[in-house]
């Protein structure tokens, strides 16, 4: 390498030493090993730490809540609304009631909200009751009653007076005035419920 | 006044720059095409400082201005000998086609600019750099990030002239690129096949409304074109000066436009394979580091990548995520199209890619007959350097920078033929004027008015009522103008021509904040991103001083959590302001899922892959036996492992998979986004009527708590709560 250097030098029309300080000061193997680093500090800077922020209003269900404002009785975990009055098991998307089925819901504090549900009278329970009214009762008070005169399925849409509701848990029932009873084993039927809860 | 002080903001630019580039080579090169090009290598550069330190004020240019003037006039006076260079055609077709053209274009781009980026980001920053009297940090545009040496031009024209003033410093280039082209063909012995190559360039559809408008491509054509004879000039006469001249405009090119790299790679290797003398090389080089460093160093200091908006694998950084830039790149290598095939056709006469070269670009195969000749083959490698970048992005506009190569080199050929070349050349005419073009190509918005725009350009016309015709769009930019505070922000989901506006404008796509935003808002009414998945482990209870949740498989989807809990049987552990939370990748915005907002979250930025981890260190010790996470229902998906850092500080695996609970979303998420998008920083959300959520705000604006404040074409202005 000693005796390569001057003759590269010479090749590349350097000057000799000492009219060329950078070089002769170690300018460019310092810059090359300058460079490099600097090339991989603008790789680097990972992981980097954050301290846990401003906490914002809670939205969320609380942590323990199996459930929510909202349920298809589809859902696996629909169970947890029911408070009673439905049948053990759902057939698919849907799930009978008796005569009164009461669901729970959790809704955050001043929530303005509509109750929301889609059900169905089937032909043959229909054929039996003819024209259904169902009443609609949050926390045991009613705020709505609505007559059904034709089988096939509705939906139910309606806003909420906002001092029916409680923040936390709020139960709402459904009772058809009349029911179906099956021949085998006298099971009340009232109708069909596919999903029900709150929505804005 | 107007029209006046536009043509004199392009007037006094382009004399500026030529007035440097004459002060820099001197008697080496008489060629003013070259001068304005190596002068305006120098006044970009000079603009970029003055941007730099807060001095853009017209004073300030009307001062540089006129001192380059005066020092190059009275050098030039000093050179009353030299050689004279003047412009002559050999044709009287080539004097009636060049003429017409050149009204075309002239009132094209002293018309209002319309054009879909020079309307936005080339102006809009052109804009605020003059409004603020300098570069400030811009993070919530990946269009920011660019290099914008054109644009310092712009901005010296912008200062006297506005909009049009800049469209005209543009169009410019092409007069510089044109005369060049004929300068070329003159000395190199093909005078006529020059002129017929410099109409087909000029007269090209692309190249038309590309340099009547505020964009860079014809900047970048015209600069590769002057270091391409530049660099022949200097293996003739080995001139020292040259050797700057050859740096600063190979830098100006990538000042221009990243794709103008390739031009440092052309002129370093070119003079290293010509001289193979280090200190040649390195004028070259520095030259060239003149010009780029200052973007490169910009964007390391501002924004961690100096590449920015790309290379973010290799410089990761909080303002744009690696999976935006991989679906980003993906697109532009391909557009809309189904398949490559297509390119030739769409971009010579179909116009799906952005305007069209011209069919006879048709013909460009046969230039390759020109590798017989020596011209021809430093042609071809001019249009092969230069077109090299073509297929990372496919617009017809970026084959505008090796189209005088390939132009050249094509009519090479086909003057083998009498008279070939001439027809050629004057069909192609023909067919590019603004009224034949829709004969044979689907309307599409890359195209001139049929009609000359000459009472617009000389605002006879109402230039609102011209821009509004040409941009529907318009009126939005002008609502928000109208109707906002200085100061305000604006978000949106597309672009409109904020260069008309001077609001700030954040727009989804452009930064990963303003995707954070649009996030925000999405999730807060559409099922596939609102926060209906809790996942949950479960461990025996432990003493810990930290926890991470890490993935443990690939995935074809981003990860993302709106909020993470650690429990203490059904107690969730306070957050306190020991712990410390870290996440990999892109840390920065961890605590969007520690801050107890369903509507905020972290997500990963790139495609899940196994390692990837959101970190708890605790700063101490911690009693814990469960963690809870809620996520989007994408989430469900990504294989997650819990891991504990024990009291010796050893990872140990607390739980595999997770328990998951499909949850309805939450009441309030809409009010919550956009108090969410007010707490930072956002005023005002536009919408337009044919954006997927246009109907949810005009229906539900009482549950988002918004009001709207404007409508005008199809655009609506909502004030955040």
């Amino acid at each position: 390498m000693a005796d390569r250097a001057p003759r590269l030098g010479s090749r590349l029309g350097l000057q000799p030493p000492g009219r060329h300080f950078h070089l002769q000061s170690g300018f460019v193997p310092r810059f090359s090993i300058w460079l490099p680093l600097l090339l991989l500090a603008g790789c680097g800077g990972l992981p980097e730490w954050y301290p846990p922020p401003m906490q914002r209003p809670a939205l969320t269900l609380p942590l323990a809540a199996t459930f929510g404002q909202f349920v298809a009785m589809g859902d696996p975990g629909a169970y947890a609304y029911i408070v009673g009055g439905f049948r053990d098991k759902s057939e698919g998307p849907w799930r009978w009631t008796h005569d009164h089925p009461v669901l729970q819901f959790w809704l955050p504090p001043q929530a303005r909200v509509r109750f929301t549900a889609e059900f169905s009278f089937p032909e043959q329970t229909f054929s039996q009751t003819g024209p259904v009214t169902l009443t609609f009762a949050i926390n045991g008070k009613v705020f709505d009653r609505v007559r059904y005169a034709q089988p096939g399925t509705e939906k139910y849409n309606r806003p909420v007076p906002p001092d029916l509701l409680n923040p936390g848990v709020n139960t709402v029932a459904i009772d058809p005035d009349k029911c179906a009873t099956r021949p085998e084993g006298g099971e009340r039927l009232g109708f069909v419920l596919l999903s029900a809860g709150f929505a804005e | 006044m107007q029209p006046l002080a536009i043509l004199f903001g392009a007037a006094f630019t382009v004399l500026t720059a030529t007035a440097l580039g004459t002060l820099l080579l001197g008697d080496r090169c008489r060629d003013y095409p070259l001068r304005f090009v190596v002068g305006s290598a120098l006044l970009s550069v000079l603009v970029f400082f003055s941007c730099a330190v807060h001095l853009v004020y017209p004073i300030c240019f009307l001062a540089v201005g006129g001192v380059s003037l005066l020092a190059s006039g009275a050098w030039l006076g000093k050179k009353q000998g030299a050689k004279k260079i003047t412009f002559s055609v050999t044709n009287g077709i080539f004097i009636v086609v060049f003429t017409a053209y050149f009204i075309l274009y002239f009132f094209n781009s002293m018309a209002p600019e319309a054009s879909p980026d020079g309307a936005t980001y080339h102006l809009g920053f052109v804009s605020r750099y003059l409004l603020g009297h300098g570069f400030h940090r811009i993070t919530w545009s990946l269009y920011a990030d660019l290099s914008a040496g054109a644009e310092m031009l712009f901005l010296f024209a912008f200062a006297f002239g506005k909009h049009s003033a800049a469209a005209m410093v543009h169009f410019c280039f092409l007069i510089a690129l044109v005369w060049e082209m004929i300068l070329y063909g003159r000395r190199a012995g093909f005078a006529l096949p020059a002129t017929c190559a410099a109409v087909l360039v000029a007269s090209s559809q692309v190249v038309g409304v590309d340099a009547t408008s505020a964009y860079n491509d014809v900047a970048l054509a015209a600069a590769a074109f002057a270091l391409f004879v530049l660099l022949h000039c200097w293996e003739s006469e080995r001139e020292p000066r040259l050797l700057l001249a050859i740096g600063l405009v190979a830098g100006f090119a990538y000042a221009v436009k990243y794709t103008g790299f390739v031009a440092v790679l052309y002129a370093v290797g070119f003079v290293a394979w010509k001289s193979r003398r280090l200190r040649e090389l390195l004028v070259v080089a520095s030259g060239a580091a003149a010009i780029a460093l200052p973007w490169i160093v910009k964007n390391w200091i501002w924004l961690g990548n100096p590449f920015a908006p790309f290379f973010n694998q290799y410089f990761p950084n909080p303002y744009i995520t690696i999976a935006f830039e991989k679906d980003y790149k993906a697109w532009l290598t391909l557009y809309d199209l189904p398949s490559r095939w297509q390119i030739p056709w769409e971009v010579t006469g179909k116009g799906n890619l952005g305007g069209i070269l011209g069919p006879v670009f048709l013909l460009s195969p046969l230039a390759l007959l020109a590798l017989r000749h020596k011209q021809g083959r430093r042609l071809l490698l001019g249009a092969a350097v230069f077109g090299a970048t073509y297929f990372s992005n496919i617009g017809t506009r970026f084959l505008i920078p090796p189209l005088p190569f390939v132009a050249l080199a094509l009519m090479l050929v086909l003057a083998t033929i009498p008279g070939l070349a001439v027809a050629v050349a004057v069909l192609h005419a023909v067919m590019s004027w603004p009224g034949l073009v829709p004969k044979y190509c689907p309307p599409q918005g890359w195209q001139l008015a049929r009609r000359i725009p000459w009472r617009e350009a000389l605002r006879r016309r109402d230039p609102d009522q011209y821009l509004r015709k040409r941009r529907v769009d318009y009126g939005a930019a002008r609502m928000v103008e109208s109707l906002t505070p200085p100061n305000a922000t604006v978000f949106m989901y597309r672009e409109i021509p904020w260069a008309y506006t001077t609001r700030r404008v954040l727009v989804e796509y452009e930064s990963a904040e303003n995707e954070r935003l649009g996030t925000i808002v999405r999730a807060a009414f559409q099922p596939d991103l609102a926060p209906t998945l809790r996942l949950r482990w479960v461990f025996p209870r432990r003493a810990l001083r930290g926890l991470r949740v890490v993935t443990t498989a690939p995935s074809s989807d981003q990860w993302s959590i709106k909020e993470l809990r650690i429990l203490n049987g059904e107690d969730e552990l306070p957050r306190l302001a020991r712990w410390r939370l870290t996440a990999h990748p892109f840390p920065w915005t961890i605590q969007d899922a520690f801050d107890n907002s369903p509507v905020t979250f972290w997500r990963s930025g790139e495609m899940v892959r196994p390692g990837m981890f959101v970190e708890v260190d605790f700063g101490g010790q911690e009693t814990a036996d469960g963690v809870l996470i809620d996520a989007p229902p994408n989430a469900g998906d990504i294989r997650l492992r819990l891991e504990g850092r024990d009291l010796a500080g050893n990872w140990v695996s607390l739980a595999d998979a997770p328990a998951s609970l499909r949850l309805p979303a939450p009441l309030g998420l809409r009010r919550a986004a956009s108090s969410e998008l007010k707490r930072r920083g956002v005023d005002y959300i536009l919408v337009l009527d044919e954006e997927f959520c246009a109907a949810e705000f005009r229906d539900n604006a009482g549950l988002w708590g918004v009001r709207q404040i404007g409508e005008t074409g199809g655009a609506r202005l909502y004030q955040l709560p």
